[in-house]
């Protein structure tokens, strides 16, 4: 039986380390933030990366 | 140079003796000994912080080894040396209530309450801006490498929200507290990056989240530091808080609850006092009180004007003040910053 495909690990962006690029690079292309996010972390916890992201972005 | 004089009437009658002078917020940070005021320091005084570790081990009776350590770091106290200026020509009063005070001749324009009053008006004006900088100052070379800094939301990095706030900053001469706390070279190896502090993710502040907010400010204050009574941790917020937290305190409502302690104009909540600066709006900084500390060789420099002649063959009057002092950030493992 052939394997299954490994799930790759989540990268929390609220871990200490972890900055926007690694975490925005780690999002598969198909998804966005709030999807990569929604079974990881909080719901106030993505409402606020979000928020942050946005300035992040717009440096 | 002349004084700007707008909207002159026509006296016809006596001057009402009170001017309508402008307001400036008191910062009672100093007053209060929240933070620790370092007169008589010198450019290049040095100052030393320290703390240490020991551990107990099972007893056996023979030699062991070490466990423990002390450490000490020291910092210079670098001022930056500033000067307020502004210079007046007093002729454009000639034909205003301050007439009233100027001696008989052409060449008299000396009006004794208007140089009192301008005296005043501008060190009170000077020691406003001092009390904002020492909070919210930034020079241009800390402002640049903040916004250098790698963002991210785990502790140990800065927000892209602060850093928007702090590219949003007026450039001054020295850094404030703000500053200081967040780009420093506060540590053993004097490495100048970002400094270290407890970060609570931040949001827009509202009489409706105020006391969540706060709620996540008070858990993340080390536990004692929470409870430590002889340098008890102190909260500095934006003005504009104090005016959420009695609107929210006054809400209507079954659900109403009065979550912020208000004692005769000392506000805190659950204990911790909260104490209203200069602060950028949704910043909250926390220490024990003494942690942020002003070094200034002489404290009355703040507001101190000296007065005089400009040239010898002119009517021109300077008044110019002149300041040299510095901010530091002491105890920073303890420290938080509310949107860092």
């Amino acid at each position: 039986m052939a394997k299954e495909k490994e799930v790759v690990d989540f990268v929390n962006p609220f871990e200490s380390g972890v900055s926007y690029e690694t975490f925005l690079n780690a999002i598969p292309k198909t998804s966005t933030v709030e999807k990569y996010c929604e079974k990881n972390l909080e719901k106030y916890q993505i409402e606020w990366l979000v928020n942050d992201l946005k300035h992040f972005k717009n440096k | 140079m002349a004084v700007d004089y707008t909207g002159k009437v026509k006296v016809r009658g006596a001057q009402i003796a009170e001017i309508a002078v402008e307001q400036l917020y008191k910062d009672p940070s100093i007053e209060k000994g929240i933070i620790e005021l370092n007169t008589g320091s010198k450019h290049g005084v040095v100052k030393t912080e320290t703390s240490n570790d020991i551990n107990e081990q099972a007893y056996t009776g023979q030699a062991l080894t070490s466990d423990g350590n002390f450490t000490l770091f020291d910092y210079q106290v670098n001022h930056v040396k500033g000067e307020f200026k502004v210079d007046i020509l007093e002729d454009t009063l000639r034909d205003t209530p301050f007439a009233d005070d100027m001696s008989a001749g052409a060449a008299n324009i000396d009006s004794n309450r208007f140089m009192q009053l301008a005296a005043d008006q501008l060190g009170s004006k000077m020691a406003y801006k001092n009390q904002v900088q020492r909070w919210t100052g930034i020079d241009a070379a800390t402002q640049a490498a903040i916004a250098a800094l790698t963002p991210g939301a785990g502790q140990g990095s800065i927000t892209a929200a602060m850093q928007t706030k702090v590219a949003a900053l007026t450039p001054s001469l020295r850094n404030g507290w703000l500053a200081n706390s967040l780009y420093n070279a506060y540590n053993a190896t004097k490495t100048l990056g970002l400094g270290t502090y407890i970060k609570v993710t931040g949001t827009t502040f509202t009489s409706s989240n105020i006391a969540l907010e706060y709620s996540k400010i008070y858990s993340a204050i080390p536990v004692v530091q929470r409870d430590d009574m002889e340098k008890p941790y102190i909260l500095n917020a934006p003005l504009e808080h104090k005016a959420l937290i009695k609107i929210a305190n006054n809400s209507v409502g079954a659900a109403s609850n009065k979550n912020f302690l208000d004692e005769n104009g000392v506000i805190s909540y659950n204990g911790i006092e909260i104490n209203f600066v200069q602060l950028p709006a949704d910043v909250v900084m926390g220490a024990p009180k003494g942690s942020y500390a002003l070094n200034t060789d002489l404290m009355s420099d703040d507001n101190s004007m000296e007065v005089g002649e400009k040239d010898n063959d002119s009517d021109v009057k300077f008044f110019r003040g002149i300041t040299a002092w510095s901010t530091h950030v002491a105890r920073q493992e303890f420290n938080l910053i509310y949107g860092g």
